[in-house]
């Protein structure tokens, strides 16, 4: 009997090729939300986290004939959502004056309609993550909220397991002191 | 002096201030799916599958109920175990229904976790 309790990416993959209507609704039905939310969390703008995912799927699926397993599909679609997310975020930054860019995205969360600042611990927090370098908070979200492990991050980011400790565990540090001193 | 406690996540846990608006996931599939011009999978086709589903799976139950019937008045045939039961069912199946099926269980909340 077929097990189809098990979530097999090569599943997804082979039915992609088969039937890629089909494919990609799954596809987009196990991945769309985990992009969007992390995409949004490095570009707090609601209408960019839907431009970065929307992007990231359309360039997956004219893709996907190429990919080819040297790392795990959740991480090479996590890899090319990070670089959409970049690629917006560098859009923005040659736009402004500031000489801060890592703070923009933190005035961003205060100009975003789809923020609840009722919540006021959550919107602190994403402040906090926010005056980190991106690279850290990618490392960051991705262990924190993706509980992805620093292998895949590492093939996320383009590093080294290693490297994406390091950068985890200085961005939790950073983090605690921000929120601990405001 | 009392040292100061460092910050605690559990008091945030995974929550985010960040909201979409409503329906907004539908939409955005719907949008990828209409620039690579691939068919979306039609509401009418979903309420049809879950129509499909259900009667499959009263099916199913019904054939373990019917098992355990025969062992309970003494019927003296091997009886199968509840889930191989089930799985001669599934087996008798269409491959589409097959698929339909796998699709269901894929995207389970409760059963896959990422």
């Amino acid at each position: 009997m077929r097990n189809f309790w098990k979530n097999d990416d090569s599943a997804l993959l082979a039915l992609a090729v088969r039937d890629p209507a089909k494919g990609f609704h799954r596809l987009m039905a196990k991945y769309g939300e985990p992009v969007y939310w992390h995409v949004r969390r490095l570009l707090v703008s609601h209408d960019d986290a839907q431009d970065a995912a929307q992007e990231t799927f359309v360039r997956v699926f004219k893709s996907l004939s190429r990919f080819s397993g040297e790392c795990s599909l959740r991480a090479w679609i996590f890899k090319i959502a990070s670089n959409e997310a970049l690629r917006i975020l560098g859009r923005h930054h040659e736009n402004q004056v500031s000489l801060d860019d890592s703070l923009s995205e933190v005035d961003g969360m205060a100009a975003d309609e789809y923020v609840d600042y009722r919540d006021f611990e959550t919107v602190k927090l994403q402040q906090a993550i926010l005056t980190l370098p991106h690279k850290q908070q990618m490392a960051f979200n991705l262990r924190y909220y993706n509980e992805l492990g620093y292998d895949e991050i590492a093939e996320v980011i383009g590093t080294t397991p290693d490297a994406v400790k390091s950068s985890y565990h200085i961005a939790k540090n950073k983090i605690i002191k921000y929120m601990d001193l405001k | 002096m009392r040292k100061k406690e460092k910050y605690d996540f559990g008091r945030v846990g995974r929550r985010l201030p960040y909201t979409v608006p409503d329906g907004f996931f539908e939409t955005m599939e719907e949008n990828v799916m209409q620039e690579l011009d691939l068919k979306p999978e039609a509401a009418s086709c979903r309420r049809g599958k879950i129509v499909r589903f259900s009667i499959m799976s009263l099916a199913a139950a019904a054939i373990v109920i019917v098992s355990m019937f025969f062992v309970g008045t003494g019927h003296h045939q091997t009886r199968p175990e509840g889930f191989a039961s089930v799985a001669q069912a599934f087996n008798g199946l269409s491959e589409e229904d097959q698929e339909y099926l796998f699709s269901i269980y894929q995207d389970d909340i409760f059963i896959n976790n990422f």
